[in-house]
């Protein structure tokens, strides 16, 4: 039975998959593979920045572990790993993704269960007089070592405020909003509050893993799954969902 | 139904014991990404110190707080003595690393191997 309801699920989210389109699904159906190898630890390959602001990449990859590591991930030590690739001469040779083989060398090399590649497709910041904000798109993509497969990908334009005002971000994840705030009024030109944001933006509807207290407890959690017709796909909380609506 | 149930519960239980001990997050990541990023721009001394103190408020506050060091910190802590020359002091953190995350033993092993 509940086959068949995957089944559906799938067959509905490939006949909407033609034009814009959102559908209800439960975390388990949404990224079935990510329940069925509960992969633990990640290694962060080298972001491919194809944006012109060069501090992108940097921003993304000393602003990704945490998140990953508070949904209950190890993730491989990220100065590390950058130092290895470097001196292999792998760091910063990725050219497009998805990338199974990457993934799964960086399983016999590291023991890293899963891969997480990143294609900084935006970062646009722009300046007002009394505020200014930075729309991101990073189109995220985890890909099994094991098995090459993907496991979970997420690409969706978001833009943060970085005026101090809270008005706009009340509500989807407060806490994080209010020390993004607090870092960004005291320091102008930072943008790690930004890549913070986006990042945990990013991973709101994320599976969690073996070192969270809701590991395997999230499997009946519904998300909204969402597909644009400009190319992005992932999906986020329901709240998340119906604050966007109301925009 | 048996599910909603089982989900109040959890609930419950985990409203109870909130009320009895302080909450505290998963991890302790402090300032490290606001530290590191700028230790990657530019590794001067000053830069360095930075990312240093960060990474050793982490262990210290992890300890008070009584939870797990973030993965990944042991071993960036070991590193950055390795980078100083100091091969005990890096050999000692990659090891409590790879104990306190043994999936983390392939990667941890092979950085020693080198040592």
């Amino acid at each position: 039975m509940k086959k068949l309801n995957i089944i559906i699920a799938v067959l509905i989210t490939a006949i909407l998959a033609s034009c814009s389109t959102t559908a209800k699904l439960t975390k388990a159906e949404a990224f079935p593979r990510m329940y069925s190898e509960t992969p633990l630890s990640i290694v962060v390959a080298p972001p491919i920045n194809e944006v012109t602001a060069a501090d992108a990449g940097e921003f993304y990859i000393s602003t990704i572990a945490e998140p990953f590591t508070m949904h209950g991930y190890y993730v491989f030590p990220i100065p590390i790993v950058r130092q290895v690739l470097q001196d292999e001469g792998v760091y910063n040779t990725l050219q497009e993704l998805p990338q199974p083989d990457v993934a799964q060398k960086m399983y016999t090399l590291f023991g890293a269960e899963a891969t997480l590649f990143a294609r900084i497709q935006k970062w646009d910041k722009k300046y007002r007089v009394v505020a200014g904000s930075v729309t991101v798109l990073i189109d995220y993509q985890l890909v099994s070592g094991k098995t090459g497969e993907m496991l979970w990908s997420h690409a969706k334009e978001v833009v943060i405020d970085t005026s101090g005002d809270s008005g706009n971000n009340a509500g989807i994840a407060g806490l994080i909003v209010n020390l993004v705030e607090t870092a960004i009024k005291t320091a102008t030109q930072d943008f790690v509050p930004v890549a913070r944001m986006a990042n945990s933006l990013a991973l709101i509807a994320f599976p969690f893993g073996e070192y969270s207290p809701l590991f395997n407890k999230d499997n009946d959690v519904k998300v909204v799954v969402f597909k644009s017709k400009v190319g992005e796909t992932g999906a986020v909380t329901e709240e998340k969902s119906k604050a966007e609506e109301k925009k | 139904m048996k599910k909603i149930t089982k989900l109040t519960l959890l609930i419950l239980a985990v409203f109870f014991l909130a009320s009895c001990k302080p909450t505290r997050p998963l991890f302790y990541w402090g300032n490290y990404s606001d530290a590191y990023y700028k230790y990657i721009k530019k590794a001067d001394d000053k830069a360095t110190e930075r990312y240093k103190t960060s990474i050793v408020n982490i262990i210290e506050k992890s300890k008070e707080w009584e939870i797990k060091v973030p993965p990944g910190i042991y071993a960036e802590y070991g590193y950055l003595f390795l980078q100083e020359g100091n091969k005990d002091e890096a050999r000692k953190y990659f090891n409590l690393e790879m104990e306190t995350y043994p999936e983390s033993k392939i990667f941890m092993t092979k950085i020693m191997t080198n040592l």
